[in-house]
């Protein structure tokens, strides 16, 4: 190698480095100017946790537009917290950003809407048919899930966008009561907006006036200012928000600042029961960390199969030290979920994503530390990027760090037997990666000789046991958790018997190769199906309510699970192909010169439980 | 071992059936798990499980529409869990029986003999529960609880793999794991065999001594015409579902059940629903038949069993009224139903089926917390008074999520509550084989972990001298 592309890995990492770095900066407001970031640390509880105004400006957005960011009229990009505060303060502009996303066109025709690029609407474009919509949404509402088509499905998901909308606005509205005016008008107006605050109580609002006293607890903005109103007594949050509010509205830059650092004043002296790492939890939403780490996993995988054509030594240095770098940040992003949320790193699906993908690339990652092969390094960046696909498409419904259901809510199964399974079942899916590479790596192309072939073999059947050591533990952990908790160690219930599935299977490839029933084509071919098997135990059982019957079947999970199991069984299928045929045939077939790693391989040892004759 | 036995053995302790029990041990799992679409989990279990036979439909594995409704018929015959259970541990056993010998001699096979008796010893006594306590509650310490038994688990582990070690050496790991696997089995068999589950319903201030089954249920007769007791007289469930006429010499009718509901749903009686009772309760409400309650279902349901019933005057055979009995029909609203026949009166009821227990439990008080603005449960408890008399036992305990209360043999666990209501309903389970899987998750544990250690270590060894 020369000293030039000796040093092309470290530039490579140092810029995207750079670029990470540049995100990782919070950004600030413009001195003179609305402090709308700072705004978007201030504490709120919606969904059980304290968390900034901004999580809940994102989040909220993600699921009315599918985007952390909106589009202003001259189309510049500008950040959630905008317009969240322009909804609370019902500004003109929130009902004019053109943020619902609606793409069903059956949906779009009702409304009297046009297509446009992006499918974004504003509330003003469709508000005059919402009446109409609301009593289809009711009708729909009544149908079994079964009877529901596609359209019933999307008229649902769009009035539940609007209610969205509308319980963000209701729930910081500032009640309009003319102290001054007569009394007649004054308990009207009281009693307007006591009705305004039951038609949202019921619906979860989210809870932006923190405890006032001893035995307070956080409350909506709408309910607290109406309690003052009724009682007298005035609320010192509740004036700095609604004087917040106010100054929004009317644009007035200096009011809107003024009482921003009051509350703040206010706040510092009166500490929360909690302590929420706000402004820590609005950099890592801004950082948006999963999104950079995969983007850096695709430019891996991409440095990863441009080595197969030329450069490879290079490339693979490249494309390692990158993925060791995406690595500190997703590691980084795991930590800074769990000093966020106070809870181990997986409580939900999206979490099993996250995680899954973490563990697969800290397996691939040492595979290529141990053989620098390329191949560690392209199935840890294909397997991040997949994981972090998957867990952007779990995370549309809002918050990913949700409050435990009482029943699952004890942190050190949580650590503990989760972790461990959901390690078990990253390695299995890694084996499976591992054993496509192998057989596409064979049948397609001619570089795949017996050395690299005794190392894949190698690959697998190491990670299998790894896995099968990690699913067992976790599996009956879990198991002892549910003695623990409801004494009854094993139930037979969908997700046990999944787990249970892929430990059998485990065991199946194991024995098969210590029988000698298979050699590295077939534990290759039963790695694969391994991946079948993880896929429904992560996916498939949490279908079993609802997806096989769903008219929305294309869009549903159930949809991707099936054409995941059809593309495993086709690989097993090419697997399979007579190996006579494989265009590495030759080199399969050819002995390998001296550069073996080690003295023996395992491809060529007797299997090893097979009985042998008594020794003396 | 002669050569002969071995040759027998040899086919029943190959790798190749071993391979195959596991691939027919996936598929029933599968079968066990996609038929909870369509039954509850005790009729899977009956069905799948813990049988030696069962029938796979065809149907089971493809979507519930009208698409698929060829299907219906076509399948074929396939061993049930607790054959598949049996041929694995058959195997397991023979095949350690052929394949692996003793390795030691002399002092130190002794020596291991030993170790493995005094492991196989303190593992008995793990098991029989001779290190837990007789009422135990824990408040927010699961780490500590579960830590404690696997400790004790690990104990047991350490002392057989070092017995192991000495008796078998390099196998000591797969001798192990595999014994800790035949544990698992073994509790899953005595689970199914002798574990008793139930349920305690207890409103506020209320004292129950005994438990209720819903997975089975029972009609019960009673008599309360002596002051000092009920007489109560049961029909069981097998003889409700043969719709069996119903006879006693001590009771002055017969009962002839006319429908048997395993499900039901009671609705107001109204034009167009047809109603078969002509007195009792049945009058103000009709049973429909439902469709089982699935395993998959989120609401966690239980079947609402019901029967209609004719009741006749033994002496005279005179009809006294066509009567619906529910386990619905509980609560204020619904008064008990009254026969009459010359003096007696006697009190019917369908319920679910009882064990009487010779301690009482007491709901103090039950509590329930959400998370702040939501409606999602962040803990629920119960405060109760355990009372035994034969064992002097009088005290308070708190039970909550996560946190049962273990006495007697049984354990009490939170398991639900009504919303709305301040009653709570208590999980009561019996199963004496409860540490088996604290013991066979250290054992398998060790086991692997000396057995992969060895592999590993291999591995890297030759790595090293590359």
């Amino acid at each position: 190698m020369t000293s030039a592309s000796r040093l092309i890995p470290w530039v490579v990492v140092l810029a995207l480095g750079g670029w990470l770095a540049k995100n990782a900066v919070p950004p600030r407001d413009a001195a003179g100017e609305m402090q709308v970031q700072e705004f978007g640390r201030l504490p709120v509880v919606y969904q059980g946790r304290v968390k900034p105004f901004d999580t809940l400006a994102r989040n909220g957005l993600v699921i009315i537009s599918d985007r952390q960011t909106w589009r202003d009229a001259e189309n510049k990009r500008r950040p959630a917290i905008e317009w969240l505060l322009d909804v609370m303060a019902e500004t003109e502009g929130a009902y004019e950003h053109k943020v619902f996303r609606i793409v069903n066109l059956q949906l779009l025709d009702t409304l009297g809407l046009e297509r446009r690029p992006g499918y974004r609407y504003a509330f003003n474009e469709f508000q005059s048919k919402l009446r109409q919509l609301d009593e289809q949404a009711g009708r729909i509402a009544r149908l079994e899930r079964q009877q529901r088509d596609a359209y019933a499905n999307q008229v649902l998901e769009f009035s539940s966008k609007v209610r969205l909308f509308h319980l963000l606005m209701r729930s910081h509205r500032i009640p309009e009561i003319d102290r001054d005016g007569d009394e007649q008008a004054m308990r009207s107006a009281l009693s307007r907006e006591i009705a305004l605050w039951r038609s949202i109580e019921g619906r979860e609002p989210p809870h932006a006036v923190p405890p006032h006293g001893e035995n307070d607890e956080w409350k909506p903005f709408l309910f607290a200012a109406l309690r003052a109103e009724v009682s007298g007594h005035a609320d010192p949050a509740v004036e700095h928000l609604a004087g917040m509010l106010r100054a929004h509205k009317l644009s007035d830059v200096a009011a809107f600042n003024d009482a921003l650092v009051d509350y703040k004043a206010f706040l510092a002296s009166h500490p929360l029961k909690e302590q929420p790492a706000l402004g820590f939890e609005a950099m890592f939403n801004h950082f948006e960390p999963f999104y950079r780490c995969s983007a850096l996993y695709i430019v891996a995988l991409v440095l990863g199969f441009f080595s197969w054509l030329g450069f490879s030594k290079v490339l693979n240095r490249t494309a390692f030290w990158l993925m060791f770098l995406t690595f500190a940040v997703h590691t980084w992003a795991l930590i800074a979920r769990i000093y966020i949320s106070g809870y181990p790193p997986i409580t939900n699906l999206y979490g099993t994503a996250v995680f899954i993908g973490w563990g697969a690339v800290l397996l691939g990652l040492i595979l290529e530390v141990i053989y620098a092969l390329g191949i560690g390094n392209l199935i840890a960046a294909a397997s991040g990027f997949l994981t972090l696909l998957i867990a952007h498409f779990l995370a549309g419904d809002g918050d990913t760090l949700e409050m435990m259901q009482a029943v699952l809510d004890t942190k050190f199964w949580l650590a503990t037997h989760v972790i461990i399974i959901n390690f078990g079942y990253a390695a299995t899916f890694l084996a499976g990666g591992l054993a496509v590479i192998y057989v596409l790596r064979g049948v397609l192309t001619r570089s795949l000789d017996k050395h690299t072939e005794g190392i894949f073999y190698r690959m697998i059947y190491g990670i299998i046991c790894f896995g099968m050591l990690l699913s067992f533990v976790g599996t009956v952990l879990g198991g002892l958790w549910a003695d623990d908790s409801w004494g009854r160690f094993w139930g037979w219930d969908p997700k046990e018997n999944g787990a249970l599935m892929i430990v059998l299977w485990n065991a199946l490839i194991l024995h098969a190769r210590w029988g000698g029933m298979v050699k590295a084509r077939g534990i290759a071919v039963l790695a694969i199906f391994g991946s079948i098997v993880t896929s429904w135990s992560w996916f498939g059982v949490n279908q079993l309510g609802v997806g096989l019957h769903s008219y929305g079947f294309t869009d549903s999970v159930a949809f991707w699970l099936l054409l995941f199991v059809l593309c495993q069984l086709t690989f097993m299928g090419v697997g399979l192909w007579p190996r006579a045929r494989w265009r590495s045939a030759a080199s399969l077939s050819q002995q390998v010169a001296k550069r073996v790693d080690g003295p023996r391989r395992s491809t060529e040892r007797p299997p090893r439980n097979r009985p042998r004759p008594a020794q003396a | 071992m002669g050569d002969a036995v071995k040759n027998i053995l040899r086919p029943v302790a190959s790798l190749k059936l071993t391979v195959a029990l596991f691939a027919m041990s996936v598929f029933i799992v599968l079968a066990g798990t996609v038929a909870q679409i369509d039954k509850g989990i005790s009729t899977v279990l009956d069905e799948y499980f813990r049988c030696f036979g069962t029938w796979i439909d065809l149907s089971l594995f493809f979507p519930r529409n009208e698409n698929w409704a060829f299907l219906k018929g076509f399948g074929f015959p396939f061993p049930g869990g607790w054959l598949i259970g049996a041929a694995l541990m058959i195997n397991i056993i023979t095949a350690h029986l052929i394949r692996f010998r003793i390795a030691a001699k002399g002092a130190r096979l002794t020596a291991g003999l030993l170790i493995l008796t005094a492991g196989g010893v303190l593992t008995w006594l793990i098991v029989i529960g001779v290190f837990s306590q007789e009422v135990a509650t824990t408040e927010g310490a699961a780490f500590w609880r579960v830590l404690y038994r696997l400790i004790q688990g690990g104990g047991a582990a350490a002392i057989l793999l070092a017995g192991c070690w000495l008796v078998f050496k390099k196998r000591a790991g797969i001798v192990l794991l595999h014994s800790g696997v035949l544990l698992l089995l073994v509790h899953e068999v005595f689970t199914g065999v002798a574990a008793v589950e139930g349920t305690m319903r207890i409103n506020p201030g209320q004292t129950i001594n005994y438990l209720t089954h819903s997975s089975t249920f029972e009609l019960a007769i009673i008599d309360r015409s002596d002051p000092e007791f009920d007489d109560v007289r049961v029909v069981p469930r097998a003889r409700l579902r043969r719709m069996d006429l119903i006879q006693d010499d001590k009771l002055p009718f017969d009962i002839a059940v006319v429908q048997y509901m395993k499900n039901s749903m009671l609705v107001r009686p109204q034009p167009g629903v047809t109603n078969r009772a002509t007195a009792g309760s049945g009058l103000r409400a009709v049973a429909i038949e439902e469709p089982e309650t699935s395993g998959v279902d989120t609401e966690q349901t239980i079947n609402i069993p019901s029967i209609y019933a004719t009741i006749t005057e033994k002496d005279t055979g005179e009809l006294i009224g066509t009567y619906l009995f529910s386990v619905f029909l509980d609560g204020p609203q619904w008064p008990p139903q009254l026969v009459t026949v010359g003096e007696k009166t006697y009190e019917i009821e369908l319920r679910f089926g009882r064990t009487y227990k010779p301690y009482s439990i007491q709901l103090v008080e039950f509590r329930h917390d959400k998370y702040v603005g939501t409606q999602k449960a962040k803990n629920f408890s119960s405060l109760v008074r355990l009372v035994d008399e034969r064992r002097g036992v009088d005290r308070t305990v708190k039970i909550w999520m996560n946190n049962p209360l273990r006495y007697a043999g049984e354990t009490f666990y939170q398991s639900s509550f009504e919303p709305g209501k301040k009653l709570t309903i208590l999980q009561v389970v019996r199963n004496d084989g409860w540490m088996l899987p604290y013991l066979a998750c250290m054992i398998v544990g060790a086991g692997l972990t000396l057995q992969f250690g060895y592999t590993l270590v291999g591995f890297l060894r030759r790595k090293v001298t590359l």
